[in-house]
């Protein structure tokens, strides 16, 4: 029932804010739909996190704490990117570059892409959790294409094009699992099913069951950004309005994740299956050395914290590849870590590039003395996302790395190491670059608080207090996630 | 029944390798409905031949989303830019048909080895076959709308994977699928007239901004 409540909502919004068309009362409903929406999802969180699993509709719906930890970042990023669309976007209208009809659509598909990234981590059949994410796939290639530029265009066709072929292997990969367990168990509609597919996975051919996953690695893989099918990820990331690569970036990667997650669970209930760990672990290093490169040359602002998204999803993915409980527990906790850091900075290089007029952070400067609230906003942030003390994902790296280190994978740490002490440089570097120095004289004008600021403290609040301490509630819903993910728990 | 699973399949396989070398967007789109038609009567023989319901439905929105719609609104949006656009493609029609039978071939010997599913498993072939074919006509194609026409080439392929080894995924999936493809297919049709209209062009070589 609170299930279908918490996807109705932004449903509802978006199609209310899509047939109103006075500004103000949209603007109002919009804020009221959106804080409605985070309360529901923030009740689900903590229903789930009472009562461990939640059903509804007849085992259609299915959450427990992986759900939960995911649940909990789209709720927060989506609702923090909302808030600061009211502001963002008034100043996108004023500013020229878009229309009151097009300004609509945005808080259409806003919502909609809402309602379409929360379907994904409570369904039990994971066929429909393929049809949830191509849905995300299409709806935010409208937020992508919003603005009619040639640019924005090209971003969003590239989105659309790589992902639903990348995902139709992962469609591959869930025919090949959908008939192996019909070949064992007979035909029936739960064969599919997470529920039933989480106690069944032994007896299944274990060839095909490997060849499903990697088909499903690679599929969702290419919608979670893992190199080397990243290539459509800093285009769409940087053409889409700011709130909305705040969503792409801090909530959508990790809801794609969440299905890779759901099928490592699945084949890590088989013997053996040390390939699939290193796979993923490969991918994971892969994304973080492609990353680096374009880290250091780049000039554009939301092209640089994208790539700094594939290398996060690169740690991440490290992280499962290590495994254990404290690998995995720390590898989650860094998916939550690095929604906050990563949509705070998408929001802020959101409010720089409207204040200097330019993308090109060669042109951006003073950024700290100018805008007094985003530029040490950003600062703060760029320096929690690269990994430094004593912000929450300093906590979540050195927990990985030191369980990587414990288990004895000597080569591969110090590898992971001295990467992440490269990208840690060059992040730095980079924002250094926009944040100090003397603003050009044109852009004196002072930042005032409001829409565009306010609701960033929100996810700045969780990368200082998880740097300090993680509550006791938070930490058994890490621990029972990676439980799950390694088999022992359901 | 036999006879008509024999037809479909040669129709499938035909029509899949026709699009690769047809010059024209227009004969594409014709030939990609023919296939889907082909899809939906083949579901349809079998669910005749099992005598589940479910398949007869499958079979119905089959027909009306990927025979008709889907081909509809191609159509409407070639009409939109220019019906007598040719499908660019970067290699020559002799090359392609070659690449396309090595397609088939791989097909037909990687499958058997998969132990998969009972019965009717040239079809899972077919459908590698048609699954790389579609990848290559994506490849291969320029024109914005002849990657649709690829992509939902691929999608016919898997639907076609899943029929041949367990009579089509859960059936709530395969209608939240066909809704997938669908707004995909309105979504490729709006941004290919866009592009049309923006850059006077429905080629991708002119998306060349992005780079870096």
């Amino acid at each position: 029932m609170f299930l279908w409540v918490m996807l109705m909502s932004p449903i509802v919004t978006g199609v209310a804010c899509g047939l109103i068309g006075h500004p103000k009362i949209r603007e109002i409903v919009h804020g009221i739909g959106s804080v409605i929406t985070f309360v529901l999802v923030i009740g689900v969180v903590y229903e789930i996190a009472q009562k461990s699993v939640v059903m509804a509709a007849n085992q259609f719906f299915y959450a427990d704490s992986l759900s939960a930890l995911v649940l909990a970042i789209i709720g927060i990023v989506s609702f923090t990117a909302s808030l600061h669309s009211i502001g963002y976007m008034r100043q996108e209208v004023a500013d020229g570059h878009l229309n009151d009809v097009q300004l609509r659509n945005y808080y259409l598909w806003l919502h909609l892409f809402i309602a379409t990234m929360l379907f994904v981590p409570i369904v039990n059949n994971l066929g429909m959790m393929w049809v949830g994410i191509e849905a995300t796939t299409v709806v935010s290639a409208f937020l992508v294409a919003i603005y009619r530029k040639a640019e924005s265009l090209e971003a969003a066709w590239k989105y659309l094009i790589l992902c639903s072929v990348g995902i139709a292997f992962a469609l591959l990969g869930l025919v090949v699992l959908y008939s192996s367990s019909v070949q064992v168990y007979g035909a029936a509609e739960d064969r599919l099913n997470w529920t039933f597919l989480i106690h069944a996975a032994q007896p299944l051919p274990a060839h095909l069951l490997l060849l499903s996953f990697v088909l499903l690695l690679v599929g969702y893989g290419t919608k979670v950004g893992l190199a080397p099918m990243h290539f459509w990820l800093p285009d769409a990331h940087s053409q889409a309005p700011s709130p909305a690569s705040a969503m792409l970036s801090g909530a959508l990667l990790n809801t794609a994740f969440l299905a890779i997650l759901r099928m490592f669970a699945i084949v890590m209930r088989m013997e053996g299956v040390a390939f699939v760990s290193h796979l993923v672990l490969l991918f994971g290093l892969l994304s973080l050395f492609v990353a680096f490169p374009f880290i250091l040359l780049q000039q554009d602002i939301k092209r640089m914290l994208a790539f700094s998204s594939v290398e996060q999803m690169g740690i991440i993915a490290f992280g499962i590849g290590i495994g254990g409980e404290t690998g995995l527990a720390a590898a989650l906790l860094q998916m939550f870590n690095h929604a906050m850091a990563k949509s705070t900075l998408f929001l802020t290089a959101g409010n720089m590039t409207q204040h200097y007029q330019t993308k090109n952070m060669s042109r951006m400067r003073g950024a700290l003395r100018s805008m007094p609230y985003s530029g040490p906003i950003f600062l703060l942030a760029a320096f929690a996302v690269s990994g430094a003390p004593p912000f929450s994902l300093f906590t979540s790296e050195f927990a990985l790395t030191a369980t990587a280190f414990v288990q004895g994978h000597w080569f591969v740490s110090a590898l992971f190491l001295l990467i992440i002490a490269a990208i840690f440089g060059v992040m730095v570097y980079q924002s250094g670059r926009v944040v100090l120095g003397v603003a050009p004289s044109r852009s004196e004008i002072q930042e005032r608080f409001g829409w565009r600021v306010a609701p960033l403290f929100l996810p700045l609040l969780f990368v200082f207090a998880f740097g300090l301490f993680i509550p006791r509630e938070v930490q058994g819903l890490l621990q029972h996630a990676a439980l799950i993910l390694e088999g022992r728990a359901q | 029944m036999d006879f008509w699973l024999d037809v479909t399949a040669m129709a499938l396989m035909v029509s899949t390798s026709w699009i690769i070398a047809i010059r024209y967007i227009l004969s594409g789109i014709k030939w990609l409905s023919f296939q889907s038609f082909m899809l939906s009567l083949l579901t349809a023989v079998l669910a005749i031949e099992t005598g589940r319901t479910d398949l007869f439905v499958i079979a119905a929105i089959t027909l009306a989303v990927k025979a008709i719609a889907i081909p509809y609104i191609l159509y409407r949006t070639l009409k939109a830019v220019g019906i007598d656009r040719q499908a660019e493609k970067s290699f020559g029609r002799d090359r392609l048909i070659i690449a396309v039978l090595a397609m088939w071939a791989i097909g037909y010997y990687v499958t058997p080895d998969l132990g998969l599913g009972s019965g009717h498993n040239l079809y899972l072939s077919i459908s590698i076959g048609m699954l790389l074919s579609g990848v290559l006509i994506m490849i291969t194609h320029n024109k914005a709308l002849m990657q649709g026409v690829g992509l939902i080439v691929i999608e016919n392929s898997l639907f076609l994977a899943a029929l041949s080894t367990s009579f089509g995924m859960p059936f709530l999936v395969d209608i939240g699928i066909f809704l997938d493809v669908l707004v995909v297919v309105v979504l490729i049709a709006a941004l290919s007239f866009r592009m049309d209209e923006l850059l006077s062009s429905m080629s991708i070589e002119k998306l060349r901004r992005l780079k870096g």
